[in-house]
């Protein structure tokens, strides 16, 4: 019974995740933002997955967690966010090519999403908006550079940017 | 009264003079090898990055900082760099900028070839330099830092076009406050326009 779940398991995992794209991924940022009664610098942990492989609007989910130092230097998690990117484009027919050694695809992003905030005493809701204009792409691997978000709470509007992302898709 | 304007003219004049002769020097050196065959191991290339400043805070209270400058390469194994640095965080671009000018050498082996074959691909780079800033008592912006720096991991080269620097650090002594400070790039990146592969394809 328990070898005849694994098999039923394997071939549903078969189907659901084409061999020719890999759609779960996980990156890194390192980057800063700036809030009301502080700033924060430092990383972003997130864990994306990446659907479709469409060439016009090709939406990715991912659920983030942030690391911080703050002013003081203390470290803290300042925040969880759950984004819905969507890659408005892919090209590689683009003026970027000093970026990088081989080919590599230009596909900018924007986003939405909401986020969880610790900072200010308070545990509070927010509403999330990024865009990565310089964001490029292999199948398996995406870098991303000058990232700026905005941050929307009941303490008003504050903002960051991702200095750089890396994300690898490994699944 | 005459004789002091009089100094002040002749100190412009020569102020002036000096302005107009480095930026003849930087205009030859920048625009000379552009145009020249056999280029050598010139090149020369566009310098981004994060920086962070460590240990000055009584001047420097940035938390991240944007990193942009110029990086010429003038022998296979020397480069002289000239970067800024910006303040992103907490004060989005509150102070004046820092500039660094360090000659490094490449540690590992050939910085660039110098030829259309790539060479090395991994590389250290250590080097010395000067600082200026208005991290001073009297808060002047002038000649502040002298810098000891050690890049432990370089990806790329020069012929490939790009580089990655990783986990810079550059330690700083400012030499009014005697204090000593810790600069730290976690990533630069390095656009060549200048001294590629690209530019060496015709040579035998």
């Amino acid at each position: 019974m328990g070898r005849k779940n694994f098999a039923c398991t394997l071939v549903l995992l078969v189907f659901l995740f084409p061999l020719s794209a890999r759609q779960f991924g996980y990156s890194l940022s390192y980057g800063g933002e700036r809030v009301k009664t502080s700033s924060y610098v430092g990383s972003s942990l997130r864990f994306v997955w990446e659907p479709f492989e469409w060439d016009h609007f090709n939406p990715s989910v991912g659920g983030e967690v942030s690391f911080g130092f703050d002013t003081e230097g203390v470290l803290r998690i300042p925040s969880n966010s759950i984004v819905c990117n969507v890659d408005l484009f892919r090209t590689l027919d683009h003026p970027f090519w000093f970026i990088a050694h081989n080919k590599i695809a230009y596909d900018p992003s924007i986003g939405i999403g909401v986020q969880v905030r610790y900072d200010g005493g308070l545990v509070r809701p927010a509403l999330y908006l990024a865009a990565s204009p310089l964001k490029f792409s292999q199948p398996d691997f995406w870098y991303e550079a000058l990232s700026p978000f905005f941050i929307y709470s009941s303490e008003g509007w504050s903002w960051g940017v991702a200095l750089f992302r890396f994300t690898y898709m490994f699944l | 009264m005459e004789l002091g304007c009089g100094l002040v003219s002749l100190h412009l004049h020569v102020l002036m003079k000096k302005q107009r002769f480095v930026i003849i020097m930087l205009l030859l050196l920048s625009g000379f090898p552009v145009f020249s065959k056999g280029m050598g191991a010139f090149d020369l290339g566009v310098t981004l990055g994060s920086r962070n400043h460590f240990f000055e805070t009584g001047y420097d209270d940035s938390q991240l900082s944007f990193q942009y400058g110029m990086t010429m390469g003038f022998s296979p194994f020397y480069e002289l760099d000239v970067v800024a640095s910006s303040e992103l965080f907490p004060d989005f671009f509150d102070s004046v900028p820092q500039v660094q000018v360090l000659v490094q050498r490449s540690l590992l082996g050939f910085r660039n070839s110098g030829t259309k074959v790539a060479g090395m691909g991994f590389n250290m780079m250590m080097g010395f330099g000067i600082g200026f800033s208005d991290f001073n008592p009297e808060g002047r912006y002038t000649l502040t830092h002298l810098l000891v720096s050690l890049t432990p991991l370089m990806g790329g080269s020069p012929s490939l076009g790009k580089r990655e620097r990783i986990l810079g650090c550059t330690f700083a002594v400012n030499m009014y406050t005697q204090q000593v400070s810790l600069y730290f790039d976690l990533m630069v990146d390095d656009f060549y326009i200048v001294g590629t592969y690209k530019d060496h394809l015709d040579e035998i």
